[in-house]
């Protein structure tokens, strides 16, 4: 009976089997995000296993799982409804977070596709580059259609930590390093800030899902009252995320990072991880704390403005074209900020609209600074770049653009993105917001068009200083630094144009991608 | 079913029996544990000695008492008049602590593991492995303290033990006892994986990380016909979890001196030589426990009642079987030794796992 | 009971005196595990059984093992001793009283913690009657398996990336080809 020779009696199934999971067809919303990851595990599986002559194949690997991912999102777009919350209310397909994937799988193209002569160039070729390049996609797309507390910090954690390994690709480098180790500890940093706030808005409202804590602010016995450790969570979320998107006083790590990482790196991380992380901000603070906007939207004004003045006024005294739009994103999350305090729905329309502008002049910026960059450093220097129109005319008329764009120049992106920003903040009442942005656009100028400036100014001869827009030039720094520089092949122009001319298109016809941001409706979850 | 959980935790408490009464069962079994641990830790050390002269054709200690059956007493009285020497620039408090946190360890992690099954005291229905079956009486387990997570319990209380070696080996402020140190944190850290792996099997099939649950789904069948592969895994990490041979590279004498503990004299050294022995003792009584059945009766026809001897015995099988490897194989490289666990036990544990998984939902 | 919560409530604080206090680096890792497992005690008293277990394993087992051998093996000097009245001591009082009120407040807004140590809150999935049901592991494992599915794969996939990433940094240098 009892002995191991007795009739082998297995055991009973467990009393809790069988488990009820969710759908299947939950996953069809999450498939844009799925195919990501496991074109990332494919990716790595694949530079585990063939040689190095294959191994120039990863980045078509990348790019061909980008582009399904993105052909996918835009099927679902098309094809349903406003998104449900699927997986308990913890993730949403809906049109704002598809539309914030598409900035950025373009992105991630548009760095794929700038990948592979850039990192030949510097000797950092490696599989996991682009391992860790797609992690970082995925988490950003998780982050934009994260509906739920912890989807969220998970999604900023996945991105995340893919860009501190990637700051520090290059391992020769000191000021990768430091930037990497910088932002990993300050990242550790605002990861904490948002954790003990999502904790403390959990122990008030009992909820991780978005869509629940709104119920409950709408309806619970939290309706209608302010609630000190509610704001106290709402404030803590907001210094976490405001990290993210590195809003002044937050930004400390920003000018370091940037300048410190691969411009590669730092032209994804600059665009992609803000446009993910203003969903999350728009998503959290506009619709789930929504009730709770007289509260917050004050706070979130004062960090606009702060980001603003302080991004654009220190940016004057650059002289590392990096830490230059370094501290331009700083201002230009200040003036998507504007969009967040002006709350539902004209904010967020405008936001979303600044921040597919910004996608594609600020891609375009740092990819020309990119395609530039040869064999030894980063062109980073304004030496580098001191009359560049005459050598490479293509490439300085498109940085001209884009940075014209950045300035809110008429006929750009940049000029209906700050238009719609401004007279969302007027129409709501907020018009100090509008004016600061005014103003601080105008200090903007000065240094973009320093920039511009540069570049159609011709080098003097060995051992005359030129002189421009309060820089001096010396003969021989400049010889040194634009030998650096290289000639990009065509299709590198050819990606660069294309940008440029998504740069026009959205300062020409405004309503073409207006109309979809119109339709938008956020889910809450 | 798991509603015990809510009943008390550290000390079982029956309902309807007072607080003093459950309190001096659990300071009799305690004192009762330790004094069978310590002295079967005194005695292992003799069967050691035993065992290897038998294999190497000498006879062993014969002189103290018959047989040489009191060499632990003399052992004992050595080692506690011994001098106490320690080194200079040590750390103080560290230095003495870390010995005795060893042995600590090594006593604290048996207190889940069930040498019988739960009796049932004045109450209706018969005894049996779960608790819930004796209402109204006191449920008598026969482990210290009955937790719903006893093989988690063991597995932290181990996780623990690392830093008795590591803390003691630095403070030494010696480089052959901090190297030792740093091989054998590194070797225990990476052999707890291989330990963790291979015990999921048999909670897989019990469904329960109680011990308790983990011995009556056994009824019929030990696992170690269901899981012989976990049960070779587990014995192979069991055997480095507790640094012997072929895996002491901690305390290598002919590179280390004497390892983590090359430092430590008199009582110092006794405390790691008794964590050393319990712990022998521990990863025996735990294989026991999740492979061949623990208390239950090695063959049908005997009978159930004589459980803690049939623990005992099993116990002491595996005991034996871990001092013949001990004195049969040569010590591993330390490079082999990490790769041997990373790269053939993990895989082989995960694959384990898989398999089993799939064999649980499919069944 | 209550004798224990406070005598592990006292352990678990002095531990974190410890850590604070302590003027070498070591000492305050370890207090700081002192702390851990006197935490682990405390959630075994409400019953959290499975949560004291994973305390132990993952903090002060897993994490803190790393924490002592960095510590160990740099053997920072000791730290000079705080002068009360600087700067950092002044903050770090300030926000120390902050959050204990902001605890205070917690606790009298709808958590309290009864005489037999029963913890009654809002009801979440792991609501005193599920739990008797399946047990404590069985519960979790089913609720991670159905409704915190999404966020548990992602996790997954955030524990592959920061392995990747580690390899990747730690890795000696991919000769020449």
């Amino acid at each position: 009976m009892t002995g191991p020779l007795g009739m082998a009696a297995l055991v009973a199934a467990p009393p809790w089997y069988p488990l009820h999971f969710a759908p299947a067809s939950n996953l069809v919303e999450f498939l844009p995000e799925l195919v990501v990851a496991a074109g990332m595990v494919a990716v790595l599986v694949t530079d585990l296993f063939v040689g190095p002559t294959h191994r120039r194949r990863l980045p078509l690997l990348t790019g061909l799982t980008l582009l399904a991912a993105l052909l996918i999102a835009v099927g679902e777009w098309v094809g349903h409804v406003p998104g449900r919350p699927v997986f308990d209310g913890a993730f949403a397909a809906d049109r704002f977070g598809l539309f914030a994937d598409f900035l950025i799988l373009l992105v991630a193209l548009a760095v794929t596709a700038l990948s592979p002569a850039y990192l030949q160039r510097r000797g950092l070729e490696s599989g996991e580059y682009y391992v860790l390049l797609l992690a970082a996609v995925t988490g950003m797309m998780v982050l934009s259609g994260a509906t739920s507390l912890i989807v969220v910090f998970l999604g900023i954690e996945l991105l995340s930590i893919p860009l501190y390994v990637l700051c520090a690709l290059n391992r020769d480098d000191a000021l990768g390093q430091e930037a990497a180790i910088k932002y990993l500890l300050l990242g550790g940093f605002a990861s904490a800030f948002l954790v003990y706030g999502m904790a403390l808005v959990y122990g008030e409202t009992g909820a991780t899902q978005l869509g629940r804590i709104h119920q409950v602010l709408l309806h619970g016995s939290l309706a209608g009252r302010t609630d000190p450790m509610l704001l106290a969570g709402i404030a803590l979320i907001g210094v976490g995320l405001s990290f993210k998107v590195s809003a002044a006083p937050f930004h400390w790590w920003t000018p370091d990072v940037y300048q410190g990482a691969p411009v590669l790196v730092t032209t994804f991380m600059s665009v992609a991880t803000k446009v993910a992380a203003f969903a999350a901000f728009l998503r959290i603070f506009s619709v789930t704390f929504g009730t709770a906007q007289s509260d917050w939207a004050v706070p979130v004004a004062l960090v606009a403005i702060a980001s603003m003045v302080f991004g654009n006024v220190v940016a004057l005294g650059q002289r590392s074209l990096k830490r230059m739009l370094a501290y331009s994103g700083i201002a230009q999350a200040g003036y998507v900020l504007i969009g967040v305090a002006v709350g539902q729905p004209d904010g967020t329309a405008a936001s979303l609209y600044y921040l597919a502008a910004y996608a594609a002049m600020n891609t375009g910026a740092f990819g020309i600074l990119t395609a530039l960059s040869g064999r030894g450093e980063d062109c980073d220097d304004y030496e580098g770049i001191l009359g560049l129109a005459r050598r490479q005319p293509l490439l300085a008329a498109l940085m001209a653009l884009f940075l014209l764009s950045l300035a809110g120049f008429p006929l750009t992106a940049g000029f209906f993105g700050k238009l719609f920003l401004f007279s969302a903040a007027i129409h709501d009442g907020e018009v100090p917001l509008a004016v600061w942005g005014v103003l601080t656009s105008a200090v903007s100028l000065f240094y973009y068009l320093r920039v511009i400036l540069t570049m159609f100014t011709e080098p003097g001869g060995a051992g005359e200083p030129v002189q421009v827009a309060g820089m001096t030039f010396e003969g021989g720094a400049v010889a040194r630094a634009q030998l650096a520089l290289v000639r990009p092949a065509l299709g590198t122009r050819a990606l660069l144009t294309l940008f440029a001319a998504a740069t026009l298109v959205l300062g020409l016809f405004p309503a073409l991608v207006d109309s979809l941001i119109q339709g938008i409706h956020v889910v809450a979850g | 079913m798991a509603g015990d959980g809510r009943r008390g935790v550290i000390l079982a408490i029956g309902s309807g029996i007072n607080v003093p009464l459950t309190l001096l069962i659990a300071l009799v079994k305690g004192v009762l544990l330790l004094v069978v641990l310590l002295t079967t830790a005194a005695y292992l050390v003799l069967a050691e000695r035993k065992v290897s002269a038998r294999i190497q054709l000498r006879i062993g200690p014969n002189r103290v008492g018959p047989g040489g059956f009191l060499q632990p007493a003399a052992d004992a009285v050595k080692l506690i008049f011994k001098e106490a020497a320690a080194p200079e620039g040590r750390d103080r408090l560290l230095f003495e602590l870390a010995p005795g946190l060893a042995a600590a360890m090594a006593l604290f992690a048996f207190a889940t593991i069930p040498i019988n099954q739960t009796i049932c005291i004045n109450g209706r229905g018969g005894a049996g492995p779960l608790s819930a079956a004796c209402p109204g009486g006191l449920a008598l387990h026969w482990d210290l303290a009955h937790l719903n997570i006893g093989l988690l319990f063991i597995l932290a209380i181990t996780s623990i033990g690392v830093y008795a070696i590591f803390i003691g080996g630095w403070a030494s402020n010696s480089k052959y006892a901090l190297l030792g140190a740093l091989r054998s944190s590194a070797q225990l850290i990476s052999y707890e994986m291989a330990v963790s792996f291979a015990v999921i099997g048999p909670v897989l099939l019990s469904g329960s990380l109680d011990l308790e649950r983990v011995v009556g789904a056994q009824h019929g069948l030990w696992f170690v016909f269901l899981q012989p592969l976990a049960f070779l895994l587990y014995l192979t990490a069991g055997l480095a979890e507790t640094n012997r041979l072929p895996f002491d590279l901690p305390e290598a004498e002919g590179e280390l001196g004497a390892g983590y503990h090359t430092e430590m004299a008199g009582m110092r050294f006794g405390m790691y030589f008794v964590g050393e022995y319990v712990n022998m003792v521990t990863v025996a009584a735990i294989a026991t426990t999740l492979f061949l059945g623990g208390w239950m009766a090695p063959l049908f026809f005997l009978p159930n009642w004589l459980g803690p001897i049939w623990f005992a015995a099993k116990v002491g099988l595996l005991i034996f079987v871990m001092l013949w490897i001990r004195w049969t194989y040569p010590r591993l490289r330390y490079d082999r030794l990490m790769q041997f666990g990373w790269k053939v036990l993990l895989p082989l544990g995960l694959a384990n796992i898989v398999v089993t998984a799939v064999f649980v939902a499919l069944r | 009971m209550t004798a224990l919560f406070g005598v592990a409530a006292g352990i678990a604080f002095l531990g974190a005196l410890g850590v604070v206090l302590a003027r070498r680096t070591l000492y305050s890792a370890l207090s700081l595990i002192v702390n851990m497992m006197a935490l682990a005690v405390l959630f075994l008293l409400l019953d959290a059984q499975f949560l004291a277990a994973v305390q132990v394993i993952v903090y002060a087992g897993a994490v803190m093992v790393l924490f002592v051998f960095i510590i160990a093996l740099l053997s920072p000097g000791a730290q000079e001793r705080l002068r009360p009245l600087e700067l950092r001591v002044v903050v770090g009082a300030a926000a120390a009283v902050l959050f204990t009120v902001v605890v205070v407040r917690l606790t009298l807004n709808g958590i309290t913690v009864t005489a037999s140590g029963h913890f009654h809150g809002v009801i979440g999935p792991f609501a005193p009657a599920l739990v008797d049901r399946h047990g404590q592991v069985q519960t979790l494992g089913e609720q991670l398996f159905t409704t915190y599915l999404l966020p548990f794969e992602i996790t997954s996939l955030l524990l592959l990336v920061a392995a990747v990433g580690a390899v990747h940094l730690a890795r000696s240098r991919r000769p020449e080809p």
